[in-house]
């Protein structure tokens, strides 16, 4: 008996290949670089459309539908792909000497956010409560 | 000899397709929110996604894109006539589902157990409600998967009747179409 592969199980093995693919890019080389960061946010348009098209099926929809659905897509991935590469920037230069004091969050919330639970020192600022209260009162 | 094509058809019921739509416009925005806080701190972002496992969220995937494809073969089979197949895809559609939940639950421990709660910084913040949220629409579509593979032999939905499970298929490819955005840019993108 001959097996015949159905066109879903072709998008499937091609999803899983493209998740491995963004999966080794990521992990194999330290911090992501430009290149990366473009080629996983490329591969998870493609994902996304591949989803969209065939498994939503929008590929046979009203062209309204399907153009919504791609249109947020391109609309997310690229919004995402930009600032990710400007949030990068951003830390290479702070990396460099640069300066990245300026916080999204006004300081007193940044030293509540602080959580002394947080024993692993992510989303923790090292600097003292009464020393970040100090610098925000000057 | 011409050739007949379809006519554009939308699979599903359009109520459901609108809630798609709000929730993939929900989302957005929670992304968006998530990449502009990230810009403004970009280190504690870094570190924060230092702590989270990234091959739970590739697992995650897999599983979740697997199962997308079982709905699609399952609703297929069903327009097709073959409801005994369309039960086992289903159903193994709902098992990924139930795969993904019990990862997540385990993820979640683990945040949870060294003090990575909704309040422990602004990363965290993003991280609950973000998975959290999506985790919600998860097992939602679950539990409508796996009523709708338990009801296919009795209800005997067939080629002239597949709305039911159109429509739950549409469900479930956004929370899928959601994730294959989320996972790079709270797990992978550091």
């Amino acid at each position: 008996m001959k097996a015949r592969l159905h066109p879903l199980d072709l998008r499937w093995l091609l999803l899983l290949a493209a998740t491995a693919l963004g999966w080794w890019l990521t992990e194999s080389g330290g911090t992501a670089t430009v290149g990366v960061v473009g080629g996983v946010w490329g591969l998870a348009g493609f994902k996304g459309a591949l989803i969209a098209l065939d498994f939503m099926a929008l590929r046979e929809a009203p062209p309204p539908w399907r153009r919504l659905v791609l249109g947020w897509l391109a609309v997310v991935v690229a919004a995402l792909l930009v600032l990710g590469l400007a949030a990068q920037a951003r830390a290479a230069s702070a990396g460099s000497g640069g300066t990245a004091s300026a916080s999204f969050w006004p300081k007193p919330m940044a030293a509540a956010h602080s959580s002394p639970k947080s024993s692993a020192g992510c989303g923790v600022r090292t600097e003292p409560l009464p020393q970040v209260i100090a610098v925000a009162a000057q | 000899m011409t050739t007949a094509t379809a006519p554009p058809r939308l699979q599903g019921d359009v109520a459901m397709w609108i809630i798609v739509v709000a929730e993939m416009l929900s989302f957005g925005a929670l992304f968006f929110a998530f990449a502009l806080a990230r810009l403004n701190d970009p280190d504690l972002f870094a570190a924060g996604q230092q702590q989270l496992d990234a091959s739970l969220g590739a697992v995650n995937t897999a599983l979740l894109l697997s199962g997308s494809w079982c709905v699609a073969r399952g609703v297929a089979a069903l327009q097709s006539g073959s409801l005994g197949a369309g039960a086992r895809w289903t159903g193994a559609a709902a098992a990924c589902g139930l795969g993904f939940i019990g990862v997540k639950l385990s993820e979640y421990a683990a945040r949870l157990a060294q003090g990575q709660d909704l309040e422990a910084g602004p990363f965290f913040t993003f991280y609950w409600l973000l998975t959290g949220f999506h985790f919600l629409h998860v097992v939602a579509a679950t539990a409508v998967l796996a009523a709708i593979a338990w009801r296919v032999p009795r209800r005997r939905w067939g080629p002239g009747d597949v709305h039911a499970p159109e429509t739950a298929a549409a469900l479930w490819h956004m929370v899928d179409l959601l994730w294959v955005v989320l996972f790079p840019l709270v797990y992978l993108l550091r």
